[in-house]
């Protein structure tokens, strides 16, 4: 099951910028009407988005990508103390963002997959799509800009948000495959922000997968 | 519904550390019905409101973070292995990792507690302490995480991607998930009683770490299906309706085909979470009893699923599981086991947690 072929149905990618989530909330408009993204966090309205043209079904996997997950967020709950916001302490949990994108519809998934890492973390995010095995998978991605946790690199300099929509042996966008019996010695990770803009300009990806001990290639039509 | 995922993975080596100790001490503690919980101010040395807490070593922030030699005692357990390369994958687990030296931070301004701080920066430093490989993936989806792991183990398992796997989970109490939980009125000056009926509801927090070793081979106790359900109702309380939770219970009913199993349920001391788990597990396994350990042992968060997990199995080889510490009656259905239970008496249990956002995870494990 794990050694076959995805075809990339849809894709989407969203820069954040450099605002927080005050700011975004304007530029967010057209997915969120009236104020029901008042609550919503930058990241948690990035993902929603990308959500909003991905699709969501309950019998498809969801698989939720971030090294820091929603730091604006995380920051804020910190310095609430010591009256802590109990709004806060919700959204400062790694998979918020896919939650404040699901829960207004209540759409229920069966299987959700929040995953980090420092290093491979796009890597590991596609390996582990191979690994369920559904037809398809939506594959979430991002990263809030943080404030005082930028410096000592404890948060992201940038907030962006990607998505994929992802089918076995479909013919959409492109292709994600394995490229097995060439040795992964030596490989070298690339920012996941960096990644995330590839999918954008649809430039070719070539990531090391340690657990299928294969490289994955993304190439497109 | 779609009819459950069968499979067959082996439990090659399990255990746990509580406020209690390993997980025989822990059991032994559970079994005795003693409470490890204790009132405690909710921020620690900046005070605050006493609030049950079961804690392992001291609740303030250090550095080297206090939960780093405990598991490094834990991890001397874990069976030799390559892990973290191709055939042997780690599954890291936690709800708040190292989020507490952040909190220590901006409370202190002393930058030594920068050191590891988010989930991320949490996992190299395992890493490298443990030696591991690149092959490690962490999960984090608040209190189902441990299971969450569990499961994706099962299937590098299942598909022959991994040989063995290891779950490993962690998550120890601060001043960032007491104080978080208490602005939730949730965790508050009374002590949990889980699924007991009684006019309000609280839980109370618990640090906690566990390993779990899968295979595919036979062991005495081995596990037959997992379960995974994300309502996506509300980010802190459960469908009202408790579709998550009747899933859950039909699953169980499916897996245990007719055999006579019981639930260790997740049972924090909130009361429309335990009626709707309770009511639902009464409905469709009513001759099957239901526990649950955390009025002892408090909530230990994202690693609750393993936790419970190796104190199961320690009840499992002893002959005798914990019945519902904490608890008196009346309870909130007659499937509420207060007093312990004879394993042999079953053929299975159902382990189950559940977490912000509606989300539900269980294992079914059987054994001998």
């Amino acid at each position: 099951m794990s050694k076959q072929t995805f075809s990339i149905e849809s894709v989407v990618y969203l820069d954040g910028a450099q605002d927080k989530a005050a700011e975004a909330r304007s530029r967010y408009k057209e997915f969120y009407p009236g104020r029901s993204a008042r609550r919503m966090t930058h990241l948690g309205m990035m993902i929603g988005a990308c959500i909003q043209k991905l699709g969501a079904e309950k019998s498809v996997p969801v698989l939720y990508a971030s090294a820091f997950g929603e730091s604006e967020s995380l920051e804020r709950f910190i310095d609430s103390f010591p009256q802590a916001s109990p709004a806060l302490f919700q959204s400062s949990i790694h998979p918020s963002a896919v939650e404040q994108a699901l829960i207004p519809s209540k759409q229920a998934v069966d299987r959700f997959y929040p995953i980090t890492s420092e290093r491979f973390l796009f890597a590991k995010a596609l390996e582990n799509c191979f690994l369920l095995e559904e037809e398809e998978v939506v594959l979430l991605g991002g990263e809030e800009r943080g404030d005082w946790l930028v410096p000592v690199e404890l948060a992201s300099g940038e907030s962006f948000a990607f998505g994929l929509r992802l089918r076995r042996g479909g013919d959409g966008l492109g292709t994600i495959s394995l490229e097995s019996d060439v040795s992964l010695e030596g490989a070298v990770d690339t920012p996941f922000s960096e990644l995330a803009r590839a999918l954008e300009e649809r430039r070719q990806i070539r990531v090391p997968s340690f657990a299928l001990d294969a490289w994955i290639r993304i190439d497109w039509k | 519904m779609t009819a459950p995922e069968r499979i067959r993975i082996g439990i090659e080596a399990c255990d746990c550390s509580t406020a209690f100790g390993d997980a025989r001490q822990s059991c032994e503690g559970l079994l005795q019905g003693e409470i490890a919980l204790k009132p405690m101010p909710v921020l620690g040395k900046e005070g605050g409101d006493l609030v049950p807490l079961a804690y392992s070593n001291g609740y303030d922030e250090t550095v080297p973070p206090r939960w780093s030699g405990l598991l490094d005692e834990l991890v001397s357990k874990i069976p030799s292995q390559k892990w973290g390369t191709a055939k042997c994958p780690v599954f890291v687990t936690s709800s708040n990792f190292d989020v507490g030296s952040l909190y220590a931070y901006r409370q202190t301004g002393d930058e030594r507690f920068l050191t590891i701080g988010t989930p991320a920066k949490s996992v190299e430093y395992l890493k490298n302490r443990y030696g591991w490989g690149e092959n490690v993936v962490a999960l984090s989806h608040a209190c189902v995480t441990a299971n969450l792991g569990i499961e994706l183990a099962s299937r590098y398992l299942q598909q022959g991607i991994a040989e063995k796997a290891l779950v490993f989970s962690y998550d120890y109490i601060s001043p960032f998930v007491a104080g978080g939980f208490h602005s939730l009125k949730i965790l508050n000056e009374q002590f949990p009683a889980p699924y007991q009926d009684r006019e309000t509801g609280s839980i109370a927090l618990g640090d906690g770490s566990g390993f779990v070793v899968l295979s595919k081979a036979e062991t005495p106790a081995r596990i037959e299906s997992n379960f995974l359900y994300n309502e996506m109702y509300h980010f802190t309380a459960n469908d009202p309706e408790g579709s998550g939770f009747k899933a859950l219970a039909h699953w169980a009913k499916e897996v245990a085909d007719g055999r006579k199993i019981w639930v260790k349920g997740h049972g924090t001391g909130t009361l429309e979470a335990g009626r709707l788990e309770a009511e639902s597990f009464c409905e469709a396994l009513p001759e099957s009893p239901l526990v649950g350990w955390k009025g002892s042992l408090g909530h230990t968060l994202g690693s609750c699923g393993v936790v419970e997990l190796a104190i199961a199995l320690e009840a499992i080889r002893q002959g005798e599981a914990p019945g519902t510490v904490g608890t008196l009656a009346p309870t909130l259905a007659n499937n509420v086991a207060i007093d312990n239970l004879q394993t042999s008496d079953f053929a299975g249990v159902v382990l189950f947690s559940n977490a912000f956002g509606g989300a539900h995870a269980g294992c079914f494990v059987s054994y001998e």
